[in-house]
């Protein structure tokens, strides 16, 4: 089931602070990171990520700082404040209440399976 | 001459349109995602070339990436490059809902002076004149919610001119000689009052409307100008490929 890009554009701040607060990172790390486990979670481009962080900056959630990489490149790397903590794991009870209410409503297994009879499809 | 790398994150820094020290640093960051990027795929056995492309392709729409770059809703913006540095300009987002801010207040404007051509205290004598036939029963009733619901724009117009229909035709028919009700424009209720001194807009608008209408005509022309030169700034600096 592909997540449409709604759902993932407004999620992606909630990403990508779950992703800093595990260390301090830089964009194509995040990237990466991101690409392995959930892949397909930037369709819309790896670039899309640096609109998010700038602007999970602006709110002061994370800070950046400039540093040389290990290719002598000059490296932006963001880590995350404790407002962002705090904004994170105001994210994560938010998440466990929704898919609680999600699941009590929906059921565990939301997405009904059929199988298909010679007439039609059957529950 | 400009790698292409340096062209695509030119490509986005004109749509995302930040200051000078702000678009330094996106251009070294997004320069050192991009080569980190195309090394790791040469590595994987694509050439330069390829590389550089499916990099570029992963990365994304420049236009997409460059808008939400921009921020917030930009009121005025600084122009950071070009030859309009340093000089005060809208934004182009700005610039098109401005344009149509206006274009609406303009609609509104016009179909104002339309309503004051047609009289809308005329409207409002008009209900008054409803209250005054209260007494003749429930049609009068029903006349009046209609009269009050239909307040709503274009409605107001149709209203306003059945109200002058209405209100010219009530007292020559009626005036001193046949007491049809028992209620009168002079015992109406006091809000009823209020609301035919507030309504009658149209003296207002019939007076300043050789103001209005000339200052909105050059108001629109010049968001339309600063719409035109904004686009022509982005075309200039957009005149390569990779679109959408």
């Amino acid at each position: 089931m592909k997540l449409s890009k709604k759902t993932l554009d407004g999620n992606m701040d909630t990403l990508l602070l779950a992703v800093l607060s595990e260390g301090p990172s830089y964009g194509y790390q995040m990237v990466q990171d991101l690409n392995a486990r959930a892949p397909g979670v930037l369709k819309t481009g790896e670039g899309t990520i640096y609109p998010v962080l700038h602007r999970l900056e602006e709110r002061k959630l994370i800070q950046s700082s400039w540093r040389t990489g290990e290719t002598g490149r000059q490296r932006r790397y963001y880590r995350v404040t404790s407002r962002g903590k705090k904004a994170l794991s105001d994210s994560r009870l938010q998440w466990a209440s929704l898919k609680k209410v999600m699941n009590t409503v929906l059921g565990e297994n939301p997405v009904p399976e059929f199988s298909q009879s010679k007439t039609g499809f059957a529950a | 001459m400009k790698s292409i790398l340096d062209r695509y994150i030119d490509r986005v820094l004109v749509y995302a349109n930040k200051l000078e020290p702000e678009s330094e640093a996106i251009r070294q960051e997004l320069k050192d995602h991009l080569l980190q990027k195309v090394e790791d795929l040469a590595a994987g056995g694509l050439s330069r070339e390829e590389a550089v492309l499916e990099a570029l392709r992963k990365h994304g729409s420049p236009k997409v990436i460059g808008y939400r770059l921009r921020g917030p809703f930009p009121w005025i913006d600084i122009r950071s490059h070009g030859t309009a540095r340093g000089v005060i300009a809208i934004g182009p987002r700005a610039v098109g809902i401005f344009a149509f801010g206006a274009f609406a207040v303009g609609v509104f404007a016009i179909g104002g002076a339309a309503i004051g051509i047609f009289s809308v205290g005329a409207f409002a004598f008009g209900l008054l004149f409803a209250w005054a036939c209260l007494g003749i029963g429930g049609l009068a009733y029903a006349a009046m919610a209609i009269g009050v619901v239909a307040a709503g724009a274009v409605a107001v117009g149709a209203v306003a001119v059945g109200g002058v229909a209405v209100g010219g035709w009530i007292p020559s028919r009626f005036h001193g000689s046949v007491n049809i009700s028992h209620y009168t424009a002079n015992n109406a209720p006091s809000f009823l009052k209020y609301l035919a001194r507030l309504l009658d807009v149209a003296a207002f608008i019939d007076r300043y409307i050789g103001i209005i209408l000339p200052a909105y005509t050059v108001a629109l022309l010049v968001l339309f100008y600063l719409q035109y030169r904004e686009g022509k700034r982005v075309r200039v600096h957009d005149d390569w490929l990779l679109d959408g």
